[in-house]
């Protein structure tokens, strides 16, 4: 990790922290400003347009993982570990069509949990709470870690500061300005992130020619850029079936499709996966870089951070660190805001206090997301390596939800008891073939079991599902909450 | 060429003019949202 804090003094990383933290905070209590009621506050007065929305979708799913792991990939898989990491994005394509009818179905819809709610009734409600619960959990905890891990290696700040400030920023900001705060913000942020992959790459590029990197890797490792590379081909299926699960299931997504205008909501997100999918790749290259620039890589994770370094010099690595911060925030906001919005809505609101009114709701779902912060900075703050592989352990869970949510989207058949079977037995299964064959089957085998029981359980339904039980609004009359 | 630089080549240079291009196209779609008043 030295090899890299060399490059960036850590008063020009608490300068940056300042800077970007600051803006992100003002940004938000200007934005949020917008937010008069309960609903502007939670979906940022559902009028969101196509810009803002491809926007926002692609940021989010740009981790600080996508910029981080995707060099690493291709240091480890090659070609194919690039383009592994670039088949996440078919999850947003596949989401496109999913908005579009979830808009149509659920006009005045709050979260992924109310749909599952009233479609699967409250058994299966429960487990899938439970799993988005556990899933967003781990991943705002991997974020923190990460962002904790990388400002210490590109800066040196240490790693309890430099976690705490990006948590206590997106917090602040998430916190005042809602959905509207984080949409924005999260615009500038895609501009950011978009504009450092292509100037680090552009650079890279300039000084290393692209038949250089071939002809060392031919020489030195030729598998990387062997197209029948089992463990890459393997990987790259199972990565498309975890993305399938994070985006179907999760109330980020949720969240953004009831918050877009409905004639927008599938362009939106599929001009984001668009967007999204030659990032990793991007990203992704400069980790085959290494070899042929004589660079040693201690540790693989730093890979992208170190190539940018030693190519570029100080203004590579401060580049690495804005677009790493960018990615970290644009994560972390989405998700507070969106687990704040599922345990107001699904937890408080529909469990624990029905007769909340909006003023009431706007205030739980302040402190929530107070809460959820302080948990994912209590969780970051020991820096348990073993925490991050609770994200790997969540994607046999999220892949067993893929279809009981596609199924309840469109199958009129598809029934509770299926749904809850499909999740409980997928996740079983999945997590049976983590600890047993290996990370990179455990998503995949937890989607095929689960699609196996859903289908047969539709399949023997007689259920006949009626659409228009999903509109809550016109079942209480037509008036919105 | 031999197929696979061919391939990394594509790859890479596709992937860079696409995410500037990306960048660009964002900006254009928010000034026509902001054009339009279609924002949020």
């Amino acid at each position: 990790m030295s090899e890299v804090s060399a490059v960036l003094a850590p008063g020009t990383g608490w300068l940056l922290l300042a800077i970007f933290g600051l803006a992100w905070i003002a940004l938000g209590v200007f934005w949020g400003r917008k937010a008069k009621d309960f609903e502007g506050f939670m979906l940022a007065g559902r009028n969101v347009g196509l810009a803002l929305g491809a926007a926002t979708a692609m940021a989010t799913w740009v981790t600080s993982n996508t910029v981080m792991l995707a060099p690493k990939f291709a240091l480890q898989m090659g070609v194919w570990g690039m383009l592994a990491y670039s088949t996440a994005s078919f999850g947003l394509f596949l989401f496109a069509p999913m908005a579009r009818r979830i808009r149509r179905l659920m006009p005045r819809g709050f979260t992924s949990g109310d749909f599952i709610r009233l479609r699967f009734g409250r058994p299966a409600w429960a487990v899938f709470l439970l799993i988005s619960f556990v899933y967003s959990m781990a991943w705002l905890v991997s974020m923190g870690m990460a962002g904790g891990i990388v400002l210490e290696a590109l800066s040196g700040i240490d790693y309890r500061f430099g976690m705490s400030v990006i948590l206590l920023v997106c917090v602040v900001y998430t916190l005042f300005g809602g959905l509207y705060a984080v949409i924005g913000t999260d615009f500038i942020q895609s501009l950011i992130i978009l504009a450092g992959i292509v100037a680090v790459g552009a650079v890279v590029l300039s000084r290393i020619d692209l038949a250089a990197i071939h002809g060392n890797l031919a020489a030195e490792q030729p598998m990387l850029l062997s197209v029948l590379m089992p463990v890459a081909l393997l990987s790259l299926f199972n990565n498309m079936f975890f993305g399938f699960g994070e985006v179907f299931h999760n109330n980020v997504w949720w969240s953004r499709a009831f918050a877009m205008k409905e004639a927008v909501a599938h362009k939106a997100f599929g001009l984001a996966g668009l967007l999204w999918f030659p990032i990793p790749i991007a990203a992704g290259f400069i980790g085959l870089c290494a070899g042929p620039l004589g660079i040693n890589v201690p540790d693989p994770d730093m890979v992208g951070p170190l190539v940018a370094g030693q190519v570029l010099g100080g203004a590579g690595a401060i580049v690495m660190f804005v677009v790493v911060f960018c990615s970290l925030a644009s994560s972390i906001d989405s998700l507070l805001a969106a687990t704040a919005d599922l345990l107001t809505e699904d937890v408080y609101r529909k469990w624990l206090a029905p007769a909340s009114d909006p003023a009431r709701l706007r205030r739980v779902s302040s402190w929530l997301i107070v809460g959820l912060g302080a948990l994912t900075w209590a969780l970051c703050m020991p820096r348990l390596g073993d925490l991050i592989q609770v994200l790997f352990l969540s994607g046999p869970l999220v892949a067993s939800a893929i279809w009981p949510v596609v199924g309840g989207l469109f199958w009129r058949k598809a029934s509770g008891p299926a749904a809850l079977a499909a999740m409980l037995a997928g996740s079983a299964a999945g997590l049976t073939a983590y600890f047993t064959l290996g990370w990179f089957t455990a998503s995949l085998i937890s989607a095929a079991v689960s699609a196996a029981v859903m289908a047969l359980g539709t399949v023997m339904s007689k259920a006949r599902f009626d659409w228009s039980a999903l509109d809550e609004s016109a079942a209480a009359g037509g008036g919105s909450r | 060429m031999t197929f696979s630089q061919t391939v990394l080549a594509v790859l890479v240079y596709g992937a860079l003019a696409a995410s500037a291009a990306g960048g660009l196209l964002l900006l254009v779609l928010l000034a026509l949202d902001v054009k339009n008043e279609r924002i949020w």
